[in-house]
């Protein structure tokens, strides 16, 4: 009796785990695809995951619907490990209805967000899908809805990770943008609000599905991917880095290892990185790979807005968050897409106890009409407000320039930075000199007889009294100047100093930052 | 190296010329080294003699002299060529240019350099091949995505 029902049971498990079909699967796999089960296979710790919902199905009875029943609807969801840390998953399933998301689906994916919540571990959710299942109308809709609050209020709580596997397009683009981190995948994966052919009709623009919405554009280009894989075999692995640096959830802080890197390690070759000329770029990652744990730098949004790195990596075992200028690309000046994708990551960072290590060398904000008129002035506000905001430990090392409003955003003492640090490289001024020179001597310039000369001598001048750290130390907006090859036993030292800081905001619903 | 001594106004220059059948070619003044390129010159008279690399400043001095005779090649309009277009990474002024139509590059080959922000940021070949057309001028104030060079 209940052998026969154990069979029954059995029976029904290997049917919800074929998901559309062997035909189906293949065609998956013909595409250079893998299924949703393999990839959460390929994703969690081996054997770890455990299924929720395997036997949901649609109630839809319209457009012959009721004929078309699959065990999940098309989206395979539960629990795993990383690490052997918790993640909760859930993987839409191309093979059922092309992924396409109706209220049950729905229902699965809200379930796993709400248990993420509730019980404080990350979410990955691996997104495949041709979107609406429009025979399930305004139900459908809902669905996204439902979704879109959990994940608004998941923000800030766990961390939420998408990976774009497929298509991604309409409404479903919005539950990923809601999400701490995009990952999209090299030539099979595509999002856009509407694709190509509407956007034909609508505008008469000719473009295809990669070229509006590809992992390439939306990973240099829009900023809406903060990773492009190679294939999803790489996608996957990265989510796994990735997750090593996050913590479970805004409670806890984020993991430390113990670093086979010597804290001591003095790196004499960043005596030497910063080159004579004070205009001459160099590439700042050099001196964050010197300075972290040997390996443990994670560029995230590497390719969009690369006149600012972000990423994270660690400190004598711990985990920071790094914002620096890359003077290499547009000069390491600040604009609006480099403001948007640091103030970002250092909210990201803040929510989630991760304390931050910004590397200053910034020539300005980026002049233009272009940037002018595209906001430069509440886009660059976003990353002071960030700063100012942000409660996480917070260490400063100016490497060279540190000019103007940039000065203050860059994580200054202004903005409640907690220890800063200067290279003797550092220069702190208002301006740099050839335009301070020409504002403050104009008249004198004008009416030397060698104007040349004149100008040289004041420009040294100026250099002598700016062009070094020593007036910002003597106010004590930098708390030392320190020799290159000493910066990482220094951050280190700091960040112990700072390991229990607490510091607050005033109570307040929430704030308004200028969006 | 070839070494020459040049007397220019009664001062001495000790100048050691590489292959000057290639461009760019290094140069040693007085033990100074520099980077120049050579340009067409229309006027047969005139020697083609090496011009260093163009300064930031244009030379505002020495009006009086006679109008140059070395030409700029034309910048050419970039629909003429087809090949990957190299464009300036954000607005700001050509300093050098360092190759010229024909050259082979390879990909990440500096071939100029843009000054912005006050600082003077090499400009890499995003592809290797052939230098097909050159479309900036040195001295040229370029705006964000201006095409700089086509290489194919």
């Amino acid at each position: 009796m209940t052998s026969g029902k154990i069979a029954q049971l059995r029976q029904l498990q290997a049917e919800a785990k074929l998901g559309g079909g062997e035909a189906a699967i293949e065609r998956q796999h013909d595409r250079g695809k893998m299924t949703a089960r393999e990839r959460l296979t390929k994703l969690l710790d081996e054997g770890t995951f455990q299924e929720l919902d395997a036997f949901v199905t649609h109630r839809s009875h319209e457009f012959g619907m009721e004929e078309r029943v699959t065990l999940g609807d098309g989206v395979v969801t539960g629990y795993g490990t990383v690490h052997g840390r918790l993640v909760y998953v859930y993987a839409q399933d191309a093979t059922v209805m092309g992924g396409s998301l109706g209220e049950a689906h729905a229902a699965k994916i809200v379930k796993v967000l709400d248990l993420a919540i509730k019980n404080g571990a990350p979410v990955v959710g691996l997104n495949d899908s041709g979107g609406a299942r429009i025979q399930e109308g305004i139900l459908a809709l809902g669905g996204y809805g439902d979704i879109f609050l959990r994940n608004s209020l998941a923000s800030g709580v766990v961390p939420q990770i998408s990976v774009i596997m497929g298509p991604c397009a309409g409404g479903a683009v919005y539950s990923p943008a809601l999400t701490d981190f995009v990952m999209m995948v090299n030539e099979s994966s595509q999002m856009f609000i509407t694709g190509p052919q509407v956007v034909k009709a609508v505008t008469q623009e000719d473009v295809s599905f990669d070229q509006l919405g590809g992992a390439k554009v939306h990973s240099d280009t829009s900023g809406v991917a903060h990773f492009a894989a190679e294939d999803e075999d790489q996608a996957l692995d990265m989510v796994r880095i990735l997750l090593s640096y996050l913590p479970q959830n805004n409670l806890e802080d984020p993991p430390a290892v113990v670093s086979q890197d010597s804290p001591a390690r003095a790196e004499d070759s960043l005596d030497t990185v910063m080159p004579a000329e004070a205009n001459a770029p160099y590439d700042v990652t050099r001196v964050i790979r010197d300075v972290m744990d040997m390996g443990s730098f994670f560029e995230v949004h590497g390719a969009f807005a690369s006149n600012i790195v972000v990423g994270f990596a660690r400190l004598d075992g711990q985990v920071v968050g790094i914002v620096a200028n890359q003077p290499n690309v547009r000069a390491g000046a600040l604009d609006i897409d480099a403001s948007v994708k640091a103030a970002r990551f250092v909210r990201f960072c803040d929510s989630f106890n991760v304390p931050l290590v910004t590397f200053v060398d910034v020539p300005g904000f980026m002049p233009g009409v272009a940037q002018e008129h595209g906001g430069i002035i509440k886009e660059g506000a976003k990353l002071i407000y960030a700063y100012c905001e942000a409660t996480v430990p917070k260490l400063t090392v100016v490497l060279r320039k540190a000019y103007g409003g940039a000065y203050i955003v860059m994580s200054s003492k202004h903005v409640r930075s907690d220890y800063n640090v200067a290279w003797p490289t550092a220069e702190f001024a208002v301006m740099g000199p050839e335009g301070a020179v020409n504002v403050i001597h104009r008249r004198e310039i004008a009416e030397a007889d060698d104007r040349e000369a004149t100008r040289s001598r004041l420009l040294d001048e100026y250099r002598e009294k700016f062009a070094n750290p020593y007036q910002a130390a003597s106010h004590g907006y930098i708390d030392a100047v320190i020799e290159p090859s000493q910066t990482r036993p220094v951050l280190i030292n700091a960040l112990q100093m700072l390991q229990n800081k607490r510091d607050s905001v005033p109570p307040k619903k929430h704030a308004n930052m200028p969006l | 190296m070839t070494t020459i001594e040049l007397i220019i106004d009664g001062e001495t220059f000790t100048v050691e010329v590489g292959d000057v059948s290639k461009s760019p070619v290094t140069v040693v003044v007085n033990g100074v080294e520099k980077v120049v390129s050579f340009q067409e010159v229309t006027s047969k008279e005139q020697a083609p003699a090496p011009q260093p690399e163009p300064q930031a400043a244009p030379a505002a001095a020495k009006p009086a002299e006679e109008p140059a005779v070395v030409e700029e090649p034309e910048p050419v309009p970039v629909g003429d060529v087809s090949g990957e277009v190299i464009a300036a990474p954000m607005p700001g002024k050509i300093l050098s240019i360092s190759v010229n139509v024909g050259d082979a590059v390879s990909e990440g080959d500096a071939v100029c350099t843009l000054e912005a922000m006050k600082m003077e940021m090499p400009i890499s070949a995003t592809a290797s091949g052939t230098v097909k057309a050159v479309h900036a001028r040195v001295g040229q104030n370029v705006a964000n995505n201006d095409p700089l060079i086509t290489v194919g």
